[in-house]
């Protein structure tokens, strides 16, 4: 099952000594940290809940440093009415809370590809399926998420460095 | 806390999509939405058997192309499917409720029962998992007809 579906995303980092974030480009740093984790968990041949575990996290942390400067925070917001998305891995509520990213994300087929194979794994995942996915799936998450043309970090991160 | 409805245009929606699946020689053995109390969300699952067999970005990119052919833009536009396994255990949890024979789409309301919590569900279909052999085929018929569908 995956450390996700078990514990809050602020805690493991604070066991894990890394500090939550107190930005939107520390988001970033947590999403190009997961994603240099993700290159790793191939070489180091890791399971493949640990491969997906990075694809995803990487994913959302992107989607949480858009919606924070798109929102114009001064911080992070708690668990509160209005902000539970941020806490539950709802990447669909999470991207439409990032402006048009959505409608621009569906005019790039090979991009919302990736993204419909994202949402599908982070759902089930946290939700339905804690059973490890299988090498190929495993595989799918991974590429969906990292991929320098196709991927959806690499297209969130562009779209990042496009706000003002 | 109580389930949102599901409006009946999204039950009517739900067996569309299930019923082009079918005409794309999918054959899937399970479609349903699924309340998400946590969320307050219904979601729409679709349950194949080529969903392992076929790699997901494949699987995702044949049934855009096709399922924006057979039914309109505006109905797909905001519409988000999820794909599912027959095996994957929250499906067979569901399938531990209801079973349906392969070729139904009659919609259901229903109380199922996954990972121990009590959840919401609007059943079309929830067949058993398609032997080796059929699976095979279905898969070539899948990537025939979807190709034919994206030529024409």
């Amino acid at each position: 099952m995956l450390a996700l579906h078990r514990n809050p995303w602020v805690c493991r980092m604070a066991q894990s000594g890394h500090s939550p974030p107190t930005s939107a480009d520390d988001w970033i740093g947590v999403a190009k940290r997961e994603l240099r984790n993700l290159r790793g968990a191939y070489i180091g041949q890791l399971s493949n809940d640990a491969k997906v575990d990075h694809a995803l996290k990487a994913t959302e942390a992107v989607l949480k440093a858009i919606i924070w400067k798109q929102h114009g925070w001064s911080s992070w917001p708690g668990k509160t009415k209005g902000y539970k998305f941020l806490y539950n891995h709802d990447l669909q509520t999470m991207l439409d809370h990032c402006g048009s990213l959505r409608s621009r994300l569906r005019l790039s087929a090979h991009h919302w590809i990736s993204w419909q194979v994202l949402a599908n794994a982070v759902l089930k995942q946290s939700r339905y399926s804690p059973t490890p996915p299988p090498d190929a799936e495993a595989h799918e998450v991974a590429k969906s998420a990292r991929h320098p043309d196709k991927g959806i970090v690499p297209w969130l991160l562009a779209r990042y460095h496009e706000m003002t | 806390m109580v389930a949102r409805a599901l409006s009946r245009d999204d039950i009517a929606f739900g067996r569309a999509v299930l019923l082009a699946t079918d005409s794309l020689g999918m054959s899937a053995e399970g479609a349903f939405w699924l309340y998400d109390n946590r969320d307050e969300k219904w979601r729409y699952f679709l349950v194949s058997t080529l969903f392992g067999r076929i790699n997901s970005r494949e699987l995702y990119l044949r049934l855009n192309e096709a399922l924006s052919k057979t039914l309109s833009e505006r109905e797909t536009q905001d519409f988000l499917l999820y794909i599912a396994s027959p095996s994957e255990k929250f499906v067979r949890d569901i399938r531990g409720h209801i079973k349906t024979d392969r070729h139904t789409s009659d919609p259901k309301s229903a109380t199922v029962k996954i990972g121990g919590k009590m959840v919401k569900a609007w059943i079309y279909r929830l067949a058993t998992q398609l032997n080796e052999n059929t699976a095979k085929r279905v898969q070539r018929r899948f990537r025939r007809r979807t190709n034919e569908l994206k030529a024409a």
